[in-house]
């Protein structure tokens, strides 16, 4: 019976040109289905597309057919035009990372070499702001931007530890005279300023300050000199004192002469 | 015959007017009726198909010396202009001038833009294999393939659609005359 069924649903699908088995036309003639199956054809059968009335001379000009081609044009270059976006976008992102890196592995090198040329440098480059927080209000400011700056940060300490001390009073000399004058000038402005932080400090400093600040700060031992040449007492018992004392025009140390 | 006159006034250098005319006269009609049928009544982009595709074989008339190939080349060339166009709602109005009922009409609308070019060519125009390959740009198993599924997909479509009672036509009076000679 399905046998006979799916064989008549054959011929009709191969198009029914040729007459159909005996056996399969007896089977489709009492079959509601198979019927219906031929009857859904005989409606084709029945449409004329000769009756359709004859086409205009001249259609609008494609326009249609124009602004759908246009239509897919236009979306097919928005998706470009989104594509390439997303793809400069990428790039652009991608590019504005890896700077970042690298400047923060490129500005520790340059360090080690000349510690006020850095200090310099660090304050030319514009990153003077977050060096200077970094190293002495970074105890007092502390955690706010901590975790981005860290990384530049603590490289620094260690070298520019005595960047600092030039850099925040004697900004402009440091070039000129490296040891002599601007460190002893510079002591007192920088005291007052860690004096205030230093009491919000104490928690969060720890981390990043100890270790840097401790070592280089010593190595300026000098600091004690300018008072040497202007405290009015005759430190090394040349009975010179002060700058009439030559160790002062020397090195701003009475003992130096 | 009238397409044999038309490869003469290529030849004689006659105006492209002229042989837009004579192509007009000849198919215009048909090729609208089947322009009506593939878009599923949408007059004003059947028309436009229709004129567009009589206007580009005016400019072909070598390769349609033939009246079938170039009936088949018309149709070809409407569904290659469709292809690829949203298909818009279905549009009874057109479609029953040429005697397309409800069902037949939401039966081709279940098909897709070649299904329907298929069973079209095939099944209503009645054009040989050979022109309905051409028509819907296939040939061999793939056509084959097409056809068969076109013409089970319209029927399974239109059975869902239809009532129960069995309209008498060709088909059907051909299925019960085999049967009635079976049993003699």
């Amino acid at each position: 019976m399905n046998e006979l069924h799916d064989e008549f649903d054959a011929w009709i699908a191969a198009g029914a040109r040729e007459e159909p088995p005996r056996d399969v036309a007896l089977h489709a003639s009492g079959c509601q289905v198979c019927l219906g199956l031929a009857a859904s054809f005989d409606a084709l059968l029945a449409i004329d597309p000769g009756l359709a009335p004859p086409p205009p001379l001249r259609a609008a000009p494609l326009s249609p057919l124009a602004g759908a081609s246009l239509r897919v044009a236009r979306s097919a270059a928005a998706a470009m035009a989104v594509m390439l976006v997303i793809g400069a976008g990428a790039i652009v992102g991608a590019n504005a990372l890896r700077p970042r890196e690298s400047a923060s592995v490129v500005e520790p090198s340059p360090s080690p070499t000349p510690r006020l040329a850095e200090g310099v440098l660090g304050a030319a480059a514009g990153t003077s702001a977050t060096a200077a927080p970094s190293v002495n209000p970074s105890a007092s400011a502390s955690e706010e931007s901590s975790a981005a700056p860290s990384p530049t940060a603590t490289p620094r300490p260690v070298a520019g530890a005595p960047t600092p001390n030039p850099t925040m009073g004697g900004g402009p000399p440091p070039a000129t005279a490296i040891p002599a004058t601007p460190v002893p000038t510079l002591r007192p402005t920088v005291a007052p300023t860690s004096a205030p932080t230093a009491a919000p400090t104490p928690a969060p400093t720890p981390p990043p300050t100890p270790t840097p600040t401790a070592t280089p700060t010593p190595t300026p031992t000098p600091t004690p000199t300018p008072d040497d040449c202007e405290d009015q007492l005759d430190n090394d018992g040349d009975e010179l004192v002060d700058l009439l004392d030559p160790g002062c025009l020397v090195d701003g140390n009475e003992a130096s002469a | 015959m009238l397409a044999t006159d038309h490869g003469r006034p290529e030849a004689d250098g006659a105006a492209p007017d002229v042989v837009r005319a004579a192509f007009r006269d000849l198919h215009g009609r048909h090729l609208h009726g089947f322009a009506l049928l593939l878009t599923l009544g949408d007059a004003a982009r059947a028309a436009q198909l229709t004129v567009d595709a009589l206007d580009a074989a005016a400019l072909h008339l070598d390769e349609l010396r033939h009246p079938e190939r170039a009936a088949a080349w018309l149709r070809a060339r409407v569904v290659r202009m469709s292809r690829g166009i949203a298909r818009g709602a279905l549009r009874m109005q057109p479609l029953a001038e040429l005697g397309v009922d409800p069902e037949v009409a939401g039966a081709l609308g279940t098909l897709s833009h070649l299904e329907r070019a298929a069973l079209i060519a095939a099944s209503i125009e009645r054009l040989d294999r050979r022109d309905v390959g051409t028509v819907v740009g296939r040939d061999g198993a793939a056509l084959d393939r097409l056809l068969t599924q076109s013409r089970r997909r319209y029927a399974a479509a239109h059975a869902a659609r239809a009532g129960e009672e069995i309209a008498a036509g060709p088909l059907v009076d051909r299925v019960r005359a085999e049967a009635v000679r079976a049993l003699r």
